[in-house]
């Protein structure tokens, strides 16, 4: 059997090694890998470094498909060098390894440039998984780092430390980001939208020193000026690893030279991936290297026919929130060049196209790249675009939503990154019963790249399996088109703190009543209450902690626990009624005391005379136990429902809900005080409690559905809480309990809650516990407000007397 | 006021900017109008605070874009033409007026009986003394 060498253990290379095997002739193969990790997809470092992915959700071959497919592995050995004469490659372990075949796939290396100080502790560059795991190991919250070089690497490379926490600068070079890929303005658009999301941008900096005794302290200029640092990332570029190539006499330029068969110069020695240069060019984007090994698999088997024409470069930014797009040549300056552009400034929009003859050159899309797919094809294609020119930037939309993927050919390739083509896909969802985008990333690997093709992928599906439902995704409102579970994805991984970014970010920088306050909520949840409130965002209710009625005054609830009060509590009230004039006094169905008709101004006044804490009648949050007199006095009583309610509410008042949360806790199944109508109701049974949720005797009735019965009071208060704070984590705003428990189904709410692994429970609870930590009565605020007018109108500075 | 008296335009000072919170709303009365003053960030709005459909406080809403929403029955006001946006009954629109800021002072300009303004100069209300129909509130503050 032919031996076949293989140096390098990237994709490049691992995805060449997969087409040789599917041709006929074997190889006795051994590849030689640098790392110590087997192939993973190195373009998804950035989310490794982001959090959003772990270092094993990226690996794209596992230590089972080398052993399967019989080929060695060689992990952490560095090859020193090859003799072409001999045809032998020698390790740095000192093993010499002959070959009939040999193909180089050694990738790129990180281009340093010249500065003093960069051997430091706490300089690094981003390259492979050692290095975004060194990176993670050091970042940290408050952590300094100054990212060098403002490209593609870069910027995803301080984004992902600004997700960690770090506090973070990109310096460039150039007078704007990304500058091979866009032009001026596009990198204006780049830069706002990065200082968005609080990565410091400083253009036009030429680093001429890391600063520091041994330790990174900070970064010089040549203008003289410096920052401070506590790490540095070096993201100035690559360069082909050529260097093997080179000491072993083959043709190397820039990178190895290779013709349109992916051969050297040397007759038994190839390469692949982003070492090699073709036709003057090297390419550093997962398409055209696919495309090489998929040439070069048919060359090396004796199969060779099919020639690598070159590609047209394209490159996307992987920022959640940010939208690039660029490819071909977008440059204005040469003549006959026609541009179409687009800009909206508020909603960070800019899309600027390059043609000529009628023929697509090149596109830059910021803020939005839906349409990226569109230009691909028309810069493949080289189309006469004459007929679309007045529907460039804006296609007609189509009356037939399948018509997108049905214009398609079988052999047209959908995911550029692992080369799926829509012939594929239908074949993978029909001999393999692929139903779901999930199901066909792990079958096919299509959408597992870029994850640009996500949304051809999902039309396909759409039009293809016989069962396709969509995924019921409420989008929130028309200012952010995402649903909230995303939302709350999107909030925790890319750690936003404030309404106003979230909208910045991922919506049109505005919003709306409906987005605001539910926003407002998904900050106060998943942050446990430790995010920057922002009132603005909130109903006039939270910003002043009152009810307000159809005149414009308040009502005013305090808080009585379980529906006890005292005599002294009563006097106070009474008092205040009368001393502010309230117009009326009433008892509530919560069995609490409402005073209704109350002008704003003496809000804080009457909350300091009453001395009682926030009874949240006005808010989406907890309302009240409502209790019966349980074992005290009553003949039937069989459990201390008053004892067990005010426990109850005391756990949980001053806390917010996705809408408002309403309890009931009764010591006989009498039921006099209503619980299983309540969203969380305790029922006393002889010798146990019930504990109920999702009732409902509002605009709907609805009996609560027994959520688990158990022996204690302390069980009860404990299953009740751990319930309270499952709905408070995944009901979206204003889904009241019982339609929140008709969306999931009980069994799969007690699955998750009562049933729940222990660890998982845990997690509940100590996010319970924090938030009720940061959680206060609203209406201590009447003694120290947020703002001097919270309370009061403005009066003018001038006086119209009539 | 006498209706047959002719009216015009004049400045009145407000208050300091930052009584008006970022993207919020307050009232302030000035000669019988309750009018709302929003925050939008990069300029001030100004309308009058009744909502046309059961008279809610728009200086309660929450703005949404470049509109208000009634706090009480979610009717959406356009902040800048005064019209009201979500409701598909007959075209209805309240009053707006502009507001200017100098020195960090906000001023709405409001249509005054000339008799009125007869007795300052309308270019530096500030400096109006006391007697005649503008007074500087004492402490200059809100």
């Amino acid at each position: 059997m032919n031996r076949l060498v293989v140096i390098g253990n990237g994709m490049a290379g691992v995805a060449c090694l997969e087409q040789i095997l599917k041709h006929a002739p074997k190889f006795d193969i051994t590849v030689f890998g640098e790392e110590t990790h087997v192939n993973y997809n190195r373009i998804l470092l950035s989310s490794v470094l982001a959090g959003e992915k772990s270092s094993d959700d990226i690996v794209l071959n596992s230590v089972d498909w080398y052993e399967k497919n019989r080929i060695r592995l060689r992990l952490g050995i560095r090859i020193t060098e090859i003799d072409p004469v001999a045809k032998t490659v020698t390790g740095d372990d000192g093993s010499v390894t002959p070959f009939d075949k040999l193909f180089i796939a050694t990738g790129s290396i990180p281009l340093i440039p010249p500065m003093e100080g960069t051997k430091k502790e706490g300089v690094y560059v981003f390259r492979n998984l050692d290095d975004t795991r060194a990176l993670l190991d050091r970042a940290g919250k408050g952590v300094k780092a100054a990212v060098i070089g403002g490209g593609l690497l870069g910027l995803e490379a301080a984004r992902g430390l600004q997700v960690q926490g770090c506090e973070v600068t990109v310096v460039h070079l150039m007078d704007a980001l990304m500058e091979r890929q866009l032009d001026l303005t596009g990198g204006g658009y780049l830069k706002s939208k990065m200082e968005c999301l609080g990565v410091r941008v400083l253009l036009e900096r030429s680093t001429t020193a890391i600063l520091g005794n041994g330790k990174v302290e900070g970064i010089a200029f040549k203008d003289g000026s410096s920052i401070e640092a506590d790490l540095v990332v070096i993201a100035a570029g690559i360069r082909p690893n050529v260097e093997l190539a080179r000491k072993a006499g083959l043709q190397v330029n820039r990178g190895i030279v290779v013709n349109d068969f992916m051969e050297t110069s040397h007759p038994d020695i190839f390469a692949v991936g982003e070492c090699v240069e073709h036709n003057s060019t090297c390419y550093g984007l997962v398409a055209p290297l696919l495309e090489q090994g998929k040439i070069l698999a048919a060359t090396i088997t004796g199969n060779k026919g099919t020639r690598f024409e070159g590609s047209v470069s394209a490159a996307k930014l992987k920022i959640m929130g940010v939208d690039v797009f660029s490819a071909g040549d977008f440059s204005d300056k040469a003549p006959g060049t026609d541009v179409v552009r687009y800009e909206d400034p508020a909603l960070g929009i800019y899309k600027k196209l390059t043609l000529r003859d009628g023929k697509l050159c090149g596109a830059i899309l910021v803020g939005d790249t839906a349409d990226s797919h569109r230009y691909m094809d028309w810069l493949r294609s080289r189309e006469d675009l004459t007929p679309h020119r007045r529907q460039l930037l804006f296609p007609a939309p189509s009356e037939d939503a399948g018509l997108d993927v049905a214009s398609m050919p079988d052999t047209k390739v959908v995911c550029g990154c692992v080369g799926v083509t829509k012939g594929a896909i239908i074949d993978a969802i029909h001999s393999k019963g692929v139903n779901t985008l999930a199901q066909l990333k792990e079958c096919t690997r299509a959408s597992t790249g870029c994850g640009s093709c996500t949304e051809h992928c999902q039309q396909l599906l759409k039009a293809v399996v016989p069962e396709f439902q969509e995924e019921s995704e409420r989008i929130l409102c028309k200012c952010l088109s995402y649903s909230e579970e995303k939302l709350r994805d999107i909030v925790r991984g890319q750690r936003i703190f404030s309404v106003q970014q979230v909208l910045d970010i991922y919506g049109n920088g505005l919003g709306c009543e409906i987005c605001k306050p539910a926003l407002s909520y998904m900050m106060d949840v998943v942050w446990c209450g430790d995010h920057d409130e922002d009132r603005s965002a909130r109903y006039i209710n939270d910003r002043v902690h009152a009810n307000i009625q159809k005149d414009g005054t308040f009502s005013v609830v305090p808080r009585m626990r379980g529906g006890v009060t005292s005599a002294k509590e009563l006097r106070r009230i009474a008092d205040v009624a009368e001393k502010y004039k309230v117009p009326m006094v009433k008892v509530t169905g919560s069995q609490r005391i409402d005073l209704l008709g109350v002008k704003k101004s003496d809000l804080p006044k009457i909350w300091a005379d009453l001395g009682m804490p926030s009874g949240q009648a006005y808010t989406k949050g907890v309302r009240m136990v409502k209790t019966c007199v349980g074992t005290d006095f009553c003949r039937f009583g069989v459990q201390d429902s008053t004892k067990a309610g005010i426990e109850l509410e005391r756990r949980l008042e001053n806390l917010f809900t996705p809408a408002k949360v309403k309890m009931g806790a009764v010591g006989c199944p009498r039921n006099c005080a209503e619980a299983t109508v309540k969203d969380i109701g305790l029922v006393g049974q002889e010798g146990a409690w019930q504990v109920v949720v999702g009732g409902a005797a509002g605009k709907k009735v609805r009996k609560a559905d027994l959520l688990i019965t158990v022996e204690s009071s302390e069980e009860a208060l404990q299953a009740a809480t751990l319930f309270f704070q499952y709905y408070r984590e995944n009901a979206n705003f204003l889904e009241r309990t019982y339609d929140f428990i008709e969306r999931l189904g009980i069994g799969r709410v007690r699955r998750e809650t009562v049933y729940a692994p222990l660890a998982v429970q845990q997690g509940l609870r100590e996010r319970l516990r924090k938030s009720k930590r940061l959680a206060r009565d609203a209406w201590l605020e009447g003694d120290e407000p947020r703002h001097p007018t919270q309370f009061v109108q403005i009066k003018p500075i001038e006086k119209v007397l009539q | 006021m006498n209706q047959s008296e002719s009216l015009t335009k004049h400045w009145v000072s407000i208050a300091a900017t930052d009584a008006v919170p970022l993207r919020e709303g307050r009232a302030v009365q000035i000669a019988g109008h309750e009018i709302a003053v929003f925050n939008l960030g990069n300029r001030f709005l100004a309308i009058e605070s009744k909502c046309p459909h059961r008279g809610g406080p728009l200086a309660d809403g929450i703005i949404s874009g470049n509109s208000v929403v009634c706090p009480l029955h979610a009717w959406k006001i356009d902040l800048v033409s005064g019209e009201v946006l979500n409701q598909t009954a007959a075209p209805q629109c309240i009053k707006t007026f502009a507001t200017r800021v100098e020195d960090g002072v906000l001023s709405l300009e409001i249509l005054l009986a000339s008799t009125v303004a007869a007795n300052f100069s309308p270019d530096c209300l500030a400096s109006v003394s006391q007697g005649s129909y503008l007074t500087r509130n004492a402490s200059g503050e809100v």
